[in-house]
């Protein structure tokens, strides 16, 4: 074997000994959920200075190296979220154009996690505005939030996030969800659902649930 | 419940017919579909997979932060090695107590005449990955973009900001390192 070769093998033998990226991926997904609470305690901060009448925009300390902690921003009052907010109808329940073959009154095995999350991110939603959801509606992971406001979506209502803040009064839990399913269906229906979708029984609670909130139940074909 | 990485990217995943342009890419996606390259090339550059871990932890908590840039590059997975590389060459004290020094199995090499190939080509690793790490950072980069990543001179250049010159006189220097301290140990003519 040449020198150059056993290089290539030695460098080969020591990537191989990488740490599981799904773990590392939980990591990152912690550590970018913390700095955006950091950023939130000091948006609220902010907005209690501000309703207090003290000032018109209140200092915001640096919470990404290389910010300026000096720098003056307006808090706008509205971009915090107190309470878990109650879903809002912006508009009425219309067929989706963007779901093959019109949306909600297509067969459930039509639909699945993925076709959700494209639609989330389809109609200009982001991994921050995910991550805000995630952080509202308690999912342990920004994609179940993406799978919920892809539902929301799909059944003519709009996530509660813009820019990456929690907006207004819309929304749900995922808890509400999960038990919205439970209510009218069983885990045996999930784990059915799950198989047919090819997602897991968690996911398809979401996502029935979801729409049992929205008043739009899915219809289920066996 | 989380997808798994080896999972295709949601967002790449085209609806026809639809009327909307899906966006390349998006953060989670990007993390996803890159992450087991990422980790794999930080271990082979640090030699230590935890180090490794926070390496790529720290560039992609940065990608994230200045994610309409790494998106708008022509290659993003490129831009972010390159966040990698300069996290690793921007070497932080606290990861000069977590070096890993491989320790000589006394068992092993006592039944030398037994020893098996398999055995003798981890033990000939082990001794090369020693004198890889003693390499000076730059060299060590370098050498696994070169012999890891298989990138040429141009692409080396790039995505390190040095000149192809510089690139060829490391790389050039770090093998001349290698075989000289091989020499020294008798593992190699």
């Amino acid at each position: 074997m040449s020198s150059e070769e056993q290089l290539r093998t030695t460098l080969r033998a020591q990537a191989a000994n990488a740490l599981d990226a799904d773990a590392v991926h939980s990591n990152i997904t912690a550590a970018l959920r913390r700095r955006r609470r950091q950023r939130q305690v000091l948006q609220t901060t902010g907005a209690v200075l501000v309703v207090g009448g003290l000032a018109v925009s209140v200092p915001v300390l640096a919470t990404r190296p290389g910010g300026d902690p000096a720098q003056s921003v307006p808090v706008d009052s509205s971009m915090v979220s107190t309470a878990l907010p109650v879903p809002t109808k912006q508009k009425p329940p219309a067929k989706d154009s963007t779901l093959p073959g019109g949306g909600p009154s297509q067969p459930i095995t039509t639909r699945h996690s993925t076709t959700l999350v494209n639609l989330f991110f389809a109609r200009g939603y982001t991994f921050d505005e995910a991550m805000a959801l995630a952080d509202l509606w308690h999912t342990e992971e920004p994609y179940e939030a993406k799978v919920i406001a892809g539902q929301l979506l799909t059944d003519g209502l709009r996530p509660p996030v813009r820019d990456g803040v929690v907006t207004g009064d819309g929304g749900t839990s995922a808890t509400k969800a999960r038990d919205a399913f439970a209510q009218h269906h069983t885990a045996a229906e999930a784990q059915a659902l799950a198989t047919a979708w090819g997602d897991d029984a968690g996911t398809v609670e979401l996502i029935v649930g979801q729409s049992i909130l929205d008043g739009k139940p899915i219809t289920v074909t066996s | 419940m989380r997808r798994p990485l080896n999972e295709p990217r949601s967002d790449e995943i085209t609806m026809d017919p639809s009327p909307i342009v899906l966006r390349p890419t998006d953060f989670d996606g990007f993390a996803h579909a890159e992450l087991p390259r990422l980790l794999a090339y930080a271990t082979a550059l640090t030699g230590d997979r935890h180090m490794a871990a926070d390496v790529v932890q720290e560039a992609m908590v940065r990608a994230h932060q200045h994610w309409s840039r790494v998106q708008a590059a022509d290659r993003p997975d490129l831009y972010v090695k390159r966040m990698v590389t300069n996290e690793f060459l921007s070497w932080r004290r606290r990861w000069h107590v977590r070096k890993i020094m491989s320790v000589p199995d006394e068992t092993l090499h006592s039944g030398a005449s037994r020893v098996s190939d398999h055995a003798e080509a981890h033990a000939m690793r082990d001794a090369l990955w020693q004198r890889l790490s003693d390499l000076p950072r730059r060299q060590r980069a370098a050498v696994v973009l070169r012999y890891y990543e298989d990138l040429d001179d141009h692409e080396i250049a790039e995505l390190m900001q040095i000149s192809p010159s510089t690139v060829r006189s490391s790389i050039s220097r770090a093998l001349a390192a290698l075989r000289l301290n091989s020499a020294e140990e008798g593992n190699l003519p």
